[in-house]
């Protein structure tokens, strides 16, 4: 799915959560969203899942504007928000029944997909236990193969890395956003690791104050930094400086 | 026990100030923050000014009536409808507020977080203390009080506030799925409709009022405290006095229903056993036989089970929820496969639609027989049994129909509230569609109960049961055709639709406005003449209005014209 962005502006009364933001985004590719807390970041993710309605600039996926009745658009993407929306009563299972359902992905073979899925992420010993029962990281990696069930074109990830699950879970998200990008899916997700950004992402999206500060990939924002070992630190510091 | 420290808070709060003052930059973005407040004082200023309004009110008539005990009437209606808001507003602070899953997180116990909860509760609940103040002071300048008498409003407005928290806490106890946001939110448009029909209904309103006043004060526990201003009235039985022990007796009821609360507040189990809706048979039989022996373990089921439900498809199997009920079952055959999938959405554990209409005819069964007793042992207690009874089984068939299962429950994330289905691939027409459908279904047993009441509300009151039937018609295609506003409203709520200075948020609130009140209108000009056709017509737009309403709103949400989701409530 190719995302376009332009000129997007985002106000919330007088604080300015997107400014002008504009981006072009290709399928099958990982893009980290890095920026401050309180920089946007949230608000870009929800723009693009049709959640927050941009007070001006347009969203488009495939060139095709993203409103609120395309379902055909809205059902090619799947957002993840940093604490899942569960049926806290019903059995992980079930859970992930009714999110495939939801985006029409309940075909043939989805079975063995969802079994793969609970494997990888330690979750098939919990998969008929009430989602009220699981903890924090347990609950969001039930989210996560939901999500990676589903297969959507593309995957919007809110903090992800600070969703308490293991470095098990890690390693296998990690594997499957991988697959999935080779797939030709588009995962965006928000972070404030930067090592974590600059090992696991295709391109880079530094937001600042609701600006876009930095796209690109990271042997681009390498060639241009100074300190070629930690060029997103040295982002950052000149982001703070900056202020 | 305390959530936070008040002496490191307030060096914060000073050190911050500090810092603050001393950069241009930092009081700029202060400055902007404040602007961004100037919402919630504007809440304040309203609620207050409701309190004065419920003043007014009371003075306005005692005055017209000079009967006191009409103007106190007033007060006590208004906290037998704050009783309701009050019973809402505590089971949604102990077990639907959106921070309650951050502070289960907290390393403090469930009986810290009760506490910080309760104390929230009644925080909000100052509010009401106000309206009462207001109302009896209203009542006592009326009567113009000496100063040392005015001293006694303050016990007695403490007493009611009291009575009311008490009667609420006992409301959310021990009827917990009372549809109380549904009285919330009805009475005000009712009240705004006689406001609005004052110069055709108030003096008949008013007279209504000042026949029923000595017994609503005395009918509705609320009125207990409230009436004790009778004693402060010169020559006023002492009878009146007696009033204060239950009054009192309620209010000692506070200590036990905290206990009861605070013994059913848990967040999570550690250790549960599986969810019943996957569990094949024969492994449930062994649960059954494993819960009954002697260790305290959950049954479990094994790996290589858990595979085979997999793969067999038994998670995706659709529900077979129609076995519950001829409705159900009506239902069921009704819905598109998508409806379906967006009915397991909504709701979750399944359709309960007959076995909750059997409970409101049994509900009603039970207070027309006890005012038929009445009608021999009491005669006067009759009238009141008959309209308690209208009143609950109203309220509980109201929710029946407007019951939105878990579709627009709104769940914290980053420090808004976003409604469940803005999540998913949830379209604004097929989730109203399903919902609409699911209030159709009911339309015969709302239809059964709308006609039999309004037949026997025409009995009682000496009208011809001919002209009741038709009112009981008319009154389940009105409530039946509200369902398409009511849908709106819903996808309205936990949206920022109607804040900020933007030209579509002014067409959205006037919508709303003017939709609500053309409705009103429509409804009101259906029911006034029942037996001439022309009111069917009435009835018939408003049903269309409400219709087009649904779709008009429905044109701002497509076009994504605001945020679907809302800035939590301080």
């Amino acid at each position: 799915m190719r995302i376009e962005l332009q000129s997007v502006l985002k106000s919330y009364g007088p604080v300015r959560a997107l400014d002008q933001v504009s981006l072009h985004i290709e399928p099958g590719q990982i893009v980290s969203l890095l920026g401050p807390n309180g920089a946007g970041k949230t608000t870009l993710i929800r723009c693009l899942a049709g959640i927050a309605a941009p007070d001006k600039g347009t969203i488009q996926f495939d060139d095709e504007e993203l409103r609120r009745d395309r379902m055909d658009l809205r059902k090619r993407m799947q957002l993840l928000p940093d604490f899942p929306f569960h049926f806290w009563e019903q059995s992980v299972a079930r859970n992930i029944a009714i999110v495939l359902r939801l985006f029409d992905a309940d075909g043939a073979g989805t079975e063995e997909r969802v079994l793969e899925l609970l494997r990888d992420f330690d979750m098939l010993p919990l998969a008929l236990r009430p989602v009220a029962s699981l903890s924090r990281g347990q609950s969001y990696k039930a989210a996560l193969v939901a999500m990676f069930a589903a297969d959507r074109e593309l995957l919007l990830l809110d903090e992800p890395f600070a969703s308490g699950i293991d470095p098990h879970a890690i390693d296998a998200f990690k594997r499957h956003a991988r697959a999935a990008a080779g797939r030709g899916r588009t995962i965006i997700y928000s972070t404030q690791l930067l090592d974590v950004a600059e090992r696991f992402s295709d391109r880079v999206c530094v937001i600042h104050r609701g600006e876009l500060r930095a796209f690109d990939t990271l042997d681009t924002l390498r060639e241009r930094a100074r300190d070629k070992d930690n060029v997103l630190e040295e982002l950052f510091r000149q982001l703070r400086e900056s202020t | 026990m305390k959530l936070h420290s008040p002496t490191f808070e307030k060096a914060l709060r000073r050190r911050v100030k500090q810092t603050v003052a001393a950069s241009p930059a930092l009081r700029r973005e202060a400055r902007t923050v404040r602007r961004w407040r100037k919402e919630y004082s504007l809440a304040l200023i309203f609620r207050v000014a409701i309190s004065i309004g419920v003043g007014a009110l009371a003075w306005f008539a005692g005055s017209k009536t000079q009967q006191p005990a009409t103007a106190l009437a007033v007060v006590t209606l208004w906290m037998f409808f704050l009783l309701f808001t009050h019973a809402q507003r505590l089971l949604t602070t102990l077990y639907g507020e959106g921070d309650l899953s951050a502070l289960s997180l907290l390393p403090v116990t469930n009986v810290t977080i009760f506490r910080w909860q309760f104390q929230k509760f009644v925080r909000r609940s100052g509010m009401s203390l106000l309206d009462l103040l207001c109302g009896l002071s209203a009542v006592a300048w009326w009567l113009g009080f000496p100063p040392l008498k005015w001293l006694a409003l303050l016990p007695i407005a403490a007493l009611a506030w009291l009575t009311l928290l008490a009667l609420a806490m006992l409301l959310a106890i021990n009827f917990p799925s009372f549809p109380y946001a549904i009285v919330s939110a009805v009475a005000p448009i009712i009240g705004l409709a006689l406001f609005f029909a004052r110069e055709y209904v108030g003096p008949a309103l008013l007279a209504t009022l000042d026949r029923a006043a000595p017994h609503l004060n005395v009918v509705l526990p609320v009125g207990w405290p409230i009436s004790l201003f009778q004693l402060l009235l010169p020559e006023t039985s002492w009878l009146i006095a007696t009033l204060l022990l239950p009054t009192v007796a309620i209010i000692w009821t506070i200590r036990h229903s905290m206990s009861r609360l605070q013994s059913t507040y848990e967040f999570h189990e550690i250790v549960v056993g599986e969810a019943p809706d996957l569990v094949p048979e024969e492994a449930a039989a062994q649960a059954a036989i494993s819960e009954t022996s002697s260790t305290d373990q959950p049954f479990h089921i094994g790996v290589t089970a858990i595979e085979d439900i997999i793969r067999a498809r038994h998670f995706m199997a659709a529900p077979q929820w129609r076995e519950r009920g001829w409705f159900e079952e009506v239902l069921w055959r009704w819905l598109t496969v998508r409806e379906k999938t967006l009915a397991e959405f909504v709701f979750p554990d399944g359709f309960i639609i007959t076995n909750a209409w059997k409970g409101i005819a049994k509900t009603f069964v039970i207070t027309m027989l006890l005012a038929l007793v009445a009608a021999y042992v009491f005669p006067m207690a009759r009238n009141w049994m008959l309209g308690i009874g209208l009143f609950i089984t109203g309220f509980q068939a109201l929710g029946r129909m407007l019951d939105a299962g878990r579709a627009f429950q709104a769940i914290l994330c980053s420090g808004v509230n976003i409604p469940m289905y803005a999540v998913y691939p949830i379209g604004y027409r097929e989730l109203g569609r399903l919902l609409m459908k699911y209030a159709t279904v009911q339309a015969p047993a709302l239809l059964a109960f709308t006609v039999f009441a309004s037949v026997l509300t025409a009995a009682v009151i000496k009208q011809p049961v001919v002209m009741g039937a038709i009112i009981g018609c008319k009154l389940a295609i009105l409530v039946v055709g509200a369902r398409a506003f009511a849908l709106a409203l819903s996808f309205s709520s936990n949206t920022n639709d109607t804040s900020g200075f933007h030209f579509h948020v002014f067409a959205l609130i006037g919508l709303i406005v003017f939709g609500g009140i053309l409705f009103l209108l429509l409804a009101g000009a259906g029911l006034a003449w029942p037996t001439q056709w022309i009111a069917w017509l009435f009835c018939l737009a408003a049903v269309a209005q409400s219709y087009a309403f649904f779709r008009i709103y429905g044109w701002f949400y497509n076009r994504t014209r605001f945020d679907l989701m809302a800035f939590p409530r301080q």
